[in-house]
This record gives structure tokens, sequence and C-alpha cells, in this order.
């Protein structure tokens, strides 16, 4: 029995694909998982890192939200000390508080039934990473099931499965490619498509109306591709 | 479908250099990976294998000023808490019920673990040391700053305040903060909240605080009146169940209020409606029927009590000043009949002749009532006429009679204590600027205290002055207001009087900083919030009730997010101000902890006294790590923190029985009260002494009724010819059990089960053009709130009631509350001994021409998911 990404593996091309997927959930992880930093946005806007985010051939959200993230960073009127203090209120108030939350960004927040956080999915979620042997750096204190660590998780598991790939051990990345393709049907699908509408709906800046939308887009895209790479070859 | 994996690799290059997976492709200002949330564990292995682990049952605090002290458990797994449950640790039976939960625990899990929790500390956008861009509070953004610069900017504000000002300068509304004490004291607030006008009453005609007869003593009672209690719905927990063993031993219930609630369907046997803040006239009309009818009972009155008549005022009173010739009207002309008393009141005047003669010959009878009625401007006279009334029957100091107060945590329970918790250990720091705890101050003669009460506060901050007792108006500067809450409570401006103005004051004010642990109405205007551990995040903590049950609560879970406990702050706020934090908070939550279980007392089993509740080892104190020494109790140290409750096993006649005031009744002359004439005082010139040292309202020493400010009579323009005024309905307020006074409110299941809605008679709707569901405008002379209306006859016409404590939610432009916050609705009334007159409200009502509001729980919610 043989899969297509082992296939693609023997013959040095899953790598390629690892590396598009990574990227993608990188990038992401990186907006969601923390307040902006000017440094960070800056770069962001002169390396033109956004407009190689991948798979906007495949997907209409991916594209509008890298040309809304686009638009934003390519206007300096938004990379001024202040527009910076506007974008880290647009993350503050969608997803730190103290006011209501718009976006609480947790999994557990969109799954139990009380809208709490910490749930039986946090659990599931740390169990995952555990399997990995990766845990957040704030276990205990912060839910384990935020947006930006679920990407991290996706991110680190692109990687994870490269290096396998890169060794020629085509089993073992196939093995990591069927761990993320459940933890994204049983996590990220099950709530992130939610939550990307909600930020699209409530971010005051282009940066994260974007960002939400390449998000949602990236999971429908990342879903078929998972399911390809692990069609029978 | 286009195929990814053809796809892919186009811009590999350029994308692999972002990704930093291999030490080659560096170079790059800030990588993909380079800010990770995750960490691999130090050698990587994975641990996928560990099994789940088991959910374990803990006694989970509930913590909130209800009442109750019910036992609450959570069930936790991996430090996750999956769900919650209540009392089951013995059968339930009326004589040991079950401590059950309500509503409100058993959603205390949304209330800990809430997406709206305050994570970290924040500060407001536009404020800066002395105040910033003041206008914006409660409007501006936020941002997330460090513990290290929050305690830093906070201890900044203290230093540069108390320098320019000195201490005087701070005020901490309805808190008494051992830090501030320690940093040289701070005013604070005084007066009476939920106790009304009860403390000065009861302190000077009874000699002290009134106490009730033990719960299973109430069954003895052929009459109850329960007056203004509505116990399902503000005392829950057993309260109601109590009561219905007492209706199903065979006493009749009798209930007075202005609504029909959800207490009087479950018991009454007779609904006696009347107007807020006319009680005492009610009183009087029945006081006039039993004195010319000859029913009261005068063999007690003259051995027990004195002002009664002229013959028995106490010396050095004018005689004509008795209660009697005044209810009479042998000097004023004016007789108090049930005419008199029915046109203020509202009450059939038949209705009040049947009930002053069901009073004198139904014996034992239980005389009680909760404040609310004391809730008003001068609601000293309703406490005076409750107490007399209730005397001229006799039902003092007997089995299954009695006259008293009882609501909140003693209601339908005895004054007798059966088991209780030891003290914290953690020392007092008495606070120079007001060496007093504040509730119910009584030394308005005295010199060494500088503070406005709580309806002040406000006015003290706009215009600088406060009434100082009997040192007339003091001048004050206030600067910054503490609002930092190391045991909850204190969102003052949600709960007192005049919400509009408390804003404009804050507005004022240099600098403001809460703790809390959601964004509740004192720190949303505030400038820097820190977030605050809730119970659940806490060692542990021994909790009373009802004086038959202590409920011991453990830790749940982990501090979420960078919340830290009240003490914790404090003691860090000290080190920056030069103070040893081990003087500011003596003893740490954990040996607190321990020392509440080490000195919990339970009584004897003949009654004669308490001894030590639990047994602890030396192994029990190292497991705490706590200091101490080992004990001999009742019940194993491991067995009561498993079980989370210990509740005292009763049965009818068991050796814990209680009648209040039995050694007075069985001999005053060996037991005098602690009164000038050591019986009860229905001419009291101590009281009205007392209350006229406060400087704000006059009270003769007999129960009269003069009309209160925004009472019923003003509710008319020229109330001889019965002309209504521009603001002709009352207002009083309601506990609900959606919330504990505003605790809860974000909480979506209780606010689906238990909308905010405005209750109105259809006949004033009618009147109105209003119909079921319309929402309304409720204007006052302070504010304005709109709400949708449901039409009830359980209300009597005139009056129209809105549960208190709904979370402030104002349009800055039109200054209306959508959320229906009573205290928009409510002045700031000086009164009495400083209460707070939350029931004598005068309000219009029309219907709201803007748009219909919908529900709240499907508001996109200032706070909640
Ligand atoms: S009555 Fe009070 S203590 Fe009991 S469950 Fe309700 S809120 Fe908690």
């Amino acid at each position: 029995m043989n899969t297509n990404a082992q296939a693609l593996a023997s013959k040095g091309e899953l790598g390629a694909v690892l590396e598009d997927r990574g990227f993608a959930y990188g990038l992401l992880m990186q907006a969601f998982l923390a307040e902006p930093r000017a440094e960070q946005v800056r770069y962001l806007a002169e390396s033109g890192a956004v407009s190689l985010f991948p798979f906007g051939e495949r997907s209409d959200l991916i594209r509008q939200g890298m040309e809304r993230v686009g638009a934003y960073l390519a206007d300096p009127e938004n990379l001024t000390d202040e527009a910076m203090g506007r974008l880290r209120w647009d993350y503050t108030r969608l997803f730190i508080g103290p006011d209501r939350l718009p976006a609480p960004p947790w999994e557990s927040a969109y799954r139990t039934e009380e809208h709490v956080l910490f749930g039986e999915e946090t659990l599931a979620v740390r169990r995952a990473f555990l399997s990995y042997g990766l845990v957040p750096k704030a276990m205990g204190s912060e839910p384990d099931d935020h947006i930006g660590l679920e990407l991290n998780f996706m991110f680190e598991t692109c990687r994870l499965a490269a290096e396998a790939a890169e060794e020629g051990d085509g089993a073992r990345a196939d093995r990591v490619l069927r761990d993320q393709q459940t933890f994204l049907t049983e996590h990220l699908l099950r709530w992130a498509p939610e939550f990307g509408a909600d930020v699209a709906k409530d971010a005051q800046t282009g940066f994260y109306q974007g960002m939400a939308l390449m998000l949602t887009g990236l999971l429908a895209v990342d879903r078929a591709t998972l399911q390809e790479l692990l069609q029978e070859n | 479908m286009d195929n990814p994996i053809k796809t892919a690799g186009e811009h590999r290059l350029s994308r692999r250099s972002f990704l930093g997976w291999s030490a080659a492709a560096t170079g790059t200002a800030v990588l993909l990976g380079s800010q990770t949330g995750l960490i691999q564990l130090g050698d990587g292995t994975a641990s996928a294998a560990a099994p789940a682990q088991e959910g374990k049952w803990v006694s989970a605090a509930c913590w909130h000023n209800c009442g109750g002290k019910c036992l609450n458990k959570a069930l936790v797994r991996e430090g996750v808490v999956i769900r919650q449950k209540t009392d089951d640790t013995h059968p339930d039976s009326p004589d040991t019920p079950q401590q059950r939960g309500c509503a409100r625990g058993r959603s205390q899990r949304q209330q800990v673990l809430g997406a709206d929790r305050l994570k970290y500390p924040m500060k407001r956008k536009n404020w800066a040391p002395g105040g910033g861009k003041k206008e914006l509070r409660g409007i501006d953004e936020w941002e997330r700053i460090s513990w290290d610069e929050a305690l830093d900017l906070v201890a900044g504000e203290l230093k540069r305040i108390k320098g320019e000002v000195g201490n005087k300068g701070f005020v901490m509304p309805r808190i008494n903060s051992k830090l501030m004490n320690a940093y040289g004291g701070a005013m604070t607030t005084w007066g009476v909240g939920s106790d009304g006008s009860w403390p000065q009453v009861e302190q000077q005609m009874t000699g002290g605080s009134l106490q009730q007869n033990d719960r299973l003593d109430w069954r003895n009672a052929r009459l109850i009146v329960l007056w203004g209690s509505n116990p399902a719905w503000s005392s829950a927990g057993s309260p109601a169940y109590n009561l219905l063993q007492a209706k199903k031993a065979g006493a009749k219930i009798i209930c007075v209020d202005p609504m029909y609630g959800a207490t009087h369907q479950m018991l009454a046997d007779e609904w006696i409606p009347v107007r807020p803040g006319t009680d005492a006239a009610l009183l009087l009309g029945m006081a006039h029927h039993m004195i010319t009818e000859g029913l009261y009972d005068k063999e007690f009155i003259k051995k027990y009590t004195v002002g009664f008549d002229y013959l028995s005022m106490p010396s050095g009173t004018d005689f004509k000043e008795n209660f009697k010739d005044y209810v009479l009207g042998t000097h004023d002309k004016m007789p108090k009949t049930p005419e008199w008393a029915s046109e203020i009141c509202g009450t059939d005047p038949d209705v009040i002749r049947h009930f002053a003669t069901e009073i004198c010959s139904v014996k034992p009878m239980i005389w009680t009532s909760t404040p609310a009625p004391a809730r008003t401007h001068r609601g000293e006279q309703f406490c005076q006429a409750f107490l007399t009334v209730g005397w001229m029957t006799g039902n003092v100091g007997i089995s299954g009679g009695g006259v008293w107060k009882a609501y909140h945590s003693n209601q339908s329970y005895g004054s007798r204590t059966l088991v209780s918790a030891g003290g914290t250990g953690a020392a007092g720091v008495a606070n120079p600027v007001f060496p007093y705890a504040g509730y119910g101050f009584a030394d308005p003669d005295k010199d060494n205290w500088w503070s406005p009460a709580y309806e002040e506060l406000y006015d003290a901050i706009l215009k600088g002055q406060y009434h100082r007792g009997v040192h007339g108006m003091e001048k004050c500067d206030i600067r910054a207001i503490y609002s930092i809450r190391t045991s909850g409570g204190g969102n003052f401006l949600n709960q007192s009087a005049n919400i509009n103005k408390g804003i404009e004051a804050i507005r004022k004010v240099e600098f403001f900083v809460t703790s809390d642990i959601v964004l509740s109405t004192v720190s949303k205007y505030a400038d820097i919030v820190l977030p605050e551990t809730t119970w659940w995040e806490k060692v542990g903590t021994v909790a009373s009730g009802n004086p038959e049950a202590i409920v011991v609560n453990k830790q749940v879970i982990e501090p979420r997010f960078e919340a830290r406990d009240g003490e914790w702050i404090e003691r860090e706020l000290a080190k920056r101000l030069g103070l040893d934090p081990l003087k500011v908070h003596s003893v740490d939550m954990q040996q607190q902890f321990f020392n509440q279980i080490a000195g919990a007392k339970v009584m004897k089993k003949d009654g004669s006294g308490m001894e030590p509740l639990v047994t602890i080892t030396d192994a029990d104190i190292a497991a705490m790590k706590a200091t101490g020494k080992p004990q001999q109790g009742r019940i194993s140290m491991a067995e009561l923190l498993e079980q989370g409750v210990y509740q005292v096993e009763r049965r009818e006649g068991d050796n814990f029985g209680f009648i209040a005031m039995k050694a007075f009744r069985d001999d005053p002359v060996k037991n005098p009260l602690k009164t000038k004439s050591g019986k009860l005082e229905i001419h009291c010139q101590s009281l009205a002494n007392k209350i006229a040292q406060y400087g704000f309202s006059k009270c003769a020493p007999i129960a009269q009724y003069t009309p209160p400010e925004e009472g019923y009579e003003t509710t008319f323009a020229d109330f001889k010819a019965k002309k209504k005024g521009e603001f002709p309905l009352q207002l009083f307020t309601i506990h609900y059990p959606r919330r504990s006074h505003s605790t809860f409110d974000n909480i979506r299941q209780l606010r689906e089960a238990f909308p905010q809605e405005f209750y109105m008679n259809p006949a004033d709707a009618a009147e109105r053009g209003i119909k079921e569901g319309d929402t309304v405008k409720i204007t006052s002379p302070h504010g304005a709130v709109i709400r949708p209306v449901y039409l009830t006859e359980r209300i009597m016409p005139g009056v129209v009631t809105l549960p208190q404590g709904a979370w402030v939610e104002r349009d800055e432009k039109t200054l209306i509350c959508k959320a229906g916050a009573t205290n928009v609705l409510s002045g700031t009334h000086l009164t009495g001994q400083g209460e707070e007159p939350w029931n004598t409200v005068n309000v219009q009502v029309e219907k709201w021409t803007g748009e219909t509001l919908a529900p709240d729980v499907t508001w996109p919610q200032r706070i909640m998911l």
C-alpha cells in the first residue's frame, strides 16, 4: 500500500508541498498567536511575504484575504506608530478584552455547550500536542486550544513531516500527515471557519479581516490537500 | 479542481527562506517559526500513551452575597472542569435538608471559565498619571500591560497623590483595604445597604440586634406574617422550603408586599398589597383598630414596653409624645384610622381591620419582615411601626412566636449558631481616616472619622464637601478611587444610587484602579484593571451561611491567565510603597484556610456549648503545609475536605432549640434589655437623638408617618385634589434569581432563564397605550432606562418594578440605559443613618418609539461570548 505522499517522498517532491503548507500555517500562526509587534508587521510589508502565501489559485477566500492584507501593508499610513497602535487595539479587542470578545480565539469557547474556556475539547487538543511532545508555554492557566497554538501544531508537524521526507522516510511522513488530517477534521475545521467569519466581520483593520479570510480558505484547501496526499497511489 | 500537488513548489525557494526549518536558511529578520506558543518537552519523548486521568469531584466555592451557602461540586479532570453537581452527601429531609444550589450556583462554571474573564492587567489607552483624558472613562480603548508595569503605575499614583493632598485624597468605596490602611488610610463610604434603616432602630429600641427562633420552632407558629419577603427569589437555598414546613405544620401565612411574588404563590394564604414607602401608614391604621377595639395585649405592653401611652412614658420626655395618643390623634386631631391609612398605602380599610384583628387573635404568631420596606427614604418609621405593632400582639420570647426581621442568610433560621468556621488568623489593619468597619456606622458624634455616606460619595467628589455627622459640612479633595478587592464586592457604581452622577464623578478624579474577575461596571470606568482570581483559583476557604452548616471549598483549578489573588496584589504594591508586605497581609492564604478549618466549632450534643469540629493530625498539618497543633474533633480533616460540608443533623425536640428574647420574657427585671429603660422602647428618645446626629433627616421618637421623598404622595402634583404629577408611578426594586446583586449578569443561560423585564399592571399600561412585550422607557428625575414590559395583575396599580443588578449599558448621547440598571433611576437622597432608599423612586413610563429591544440573551453583549 502506497499513498501519493509516499510516492512523492520517494521522488523527493513531498518537501515542496510541506513547505508551502508550513509557510501558510506559519504565517497565520504569527498573525493570531500574539499581539502584533511593529517590527513583525513592517517586516511582513517589506519582505512581501504575504504575496507568497500559497494556494490562492485554489481559493477565492485566500485570494481576497491576500489582497486585503496586501493592500493594508502597502499603505504607508498603516505602518506609522499610530497605526501600529490601532492594529494592536484591533487585536486586543478581538482576542484579549477586557470588553466583549467578538471572536474569542479558543476552540472550547466555540465548541462547549456553555461557551466556556477549557472543556473536553481542550483536553483532546492537549493530547494531540503531547503525542508530539509539545506543550503550550502557559499550559494550565491558558487554554491549549488557542487558534495560534493549533496553527502552531500544524506548522510544527509540517516541519516534522518535511524532516521525515528529507530523510527518505515516507512511512513516517505519512503517519504525521495522518495525524494532521485527524487534527484538522476533529479540531480546526470544527470551529475555526466560524471563528474566521467572526473575525472577518468584526475586525476593524484590513490586516485581521484579510488574515481571517486566509485562515478560512486555507483550512478548506488543506483538507483537500491532505485527502489527496493520503490517497492510495 | 486544481491539483495542489502540481502547483506546489512554484515559490519554493522564496518560501523556504522564511521558514527557518534548516539552519542554513537564516539571515531574515523574522522567521515564521521564530515566535511560537508550543514548546518541545525536554527529551522529545512522546507521551501519547499517558492514559486520560479519572475525574475527581471537588467542593467548589459559591461565594456570592446571595444569603445562601450551598454545596456545589466540580468534576475536575486534568485541570479542566467537566461539569458540576450539588449536595448529595446525605439523604434530603425537612429536618436536615441537603444544601442544594440554585441556578446561579450551577452556572458557576460559566462564570469562572467564561471567555469574558479578565485575563491580563489592562490600562486605559488615554490615561496618564494625573488623569489623561478623563472624559474617555468607560469609552476608551485598552492596552494589555505587564504586571510590573501595572503595579509600578498604581504605586506611582498612590505616592504622588498622597504627597500632594494626603491620605484623604483617596476613597475606597465599600471596601476596607489593608494596604491603604497601612499606607496611612483612605476615606471609605459608610451607611446601610441591605439592612435599610434597621440597624439603629433595633439597637436603640431593643438594645441589640434582633434574633430569631430556631428554624424548627417556626413550625410551632399558627400564623406567620412575612412582610416584604420573597425568599423564593431573594434567599435561594432552603429558606422558602423551611417556611413550607411551617405551613405544612399548620401555620397560616399572610404576606404583605406591593407584588404577589413567587413565595406568595407558594406559601401565602393571604396577600395584602401595600404601596412602597407607605408601610408605616398601614401599620398605624392597624394600630388604630387594635387600640379602638381593645384587641392588643395590654398586659404585655404594660410589663415589657415603655412609651405606648402617657402613663408609660419614660421620665424626662413629653408625655404627649406617646404612641397611643399619636395614633388616636388626641393632640394633632388626625386619628390614624384604617381609612386614613388606606388613602396613603392603598390597602382596603376592611382588609386593614381584618388583618389587625387576625394578628391579635391567632397565637402564637411570627411577625417577621425583611429590610426591603426599610430601604426607603425615612425608612426608620417603618421599622419603628413594625416593632410597635408586633409588640402590641404580645408575641415576644415564646415558642412559635416572635417579632423580628429575617432575610438573607438568616431567613427561616434561628440565631443560635450550631457550627462555625474558625477565623483566618490574619491580623486587621486599622484605617486612621475611618477606624470603623463602615457598615451601619454608629458614631456620627465622634471626631475620629472622615468619609462620606454611600449616597453622598459622588457629591463629595463633584462638590468637594460632605456631611460629617455632628461636625457639619466637611471639605474634601478626592483625587483617586481605589477598588482593589481582596474578597469581591465593591461594584459600587452599579449598586449605588444614581449611576449617571456616579459616572460624572468618576470622570473627575485623577486615578481609578480596580481588580476584577470580569469587566464589571466599576472596572469598565476605571483606568487600570487588574485580573483577579475567583475562589475556584484560590487555595480554599470555609464558608458560613445558615447556622447549621459550613461549606469547605477547595481550590478547583489553577489561576486563569495572569489572574492573581487580591492579597498578592496588595503585597506587591506594599513593596513598591516601602511598606512591609507582611504588615499588610500577615498570614498566607494556605495558613488562613488551615486556621478556618482548625478553628471550626460545633455545638456539643447536649447543646451546652461549642467544641472543636475537626480532628487534625501531624500528617494533616504537613499535607496542608501549615503550622498548627494536632487536635481531636468530630470529623477527620480528610473526610471534611472530601465531603465539602458539615451539617448538624436536626430533629424536633433535639437539644439545639432557641427562643429569641426568652430570658427577657421570663423575667424582665432579672434580664433587662440593653436599652435605656431595660424594656422594649416604643418611645425611644435615643433613636431620635442618634438619627439627628447623622444630620440627614429627622426621626420622631415614636412610630409616625411622614411622607418620604419620592414616595406615594410625591407622585401627585396636588395630593389633595389627586392630580398626578410628572412622575406618577412608584418604582421599587427586587432581587432576582438571575443574579446575586450584580454578580452573574453576564451568564448567558441565566439571561435566558430570567429575562430582565419591567413589571407593570395592565391598568397602568392601558392608560399609556402600552401592550405586553412592548419596549418601554422608564424615566425618573435622575435618569432613564428602556426595557421590555411584562404586564401582570400581580403588581399593584400605580406601582412598577424592575430587578436590581443589571450591568449598566448607557448610550453616551442620550444617557439612556438599555440594560435596565435600576440605579440609573434611583436618586441619592440623604436620609436617616445613611441608608440607600432604593424602594422610594418616582417614575413615568411611556412607550419607546425607538428600536424594539431584543431579549438581552441575544445581544452581542458588552461582556460575554
Ligand atoms: S443560593 Fe447562593 S450559595 Fe446557593 S447556589 Fe445559589 S448563589 Fe450559590
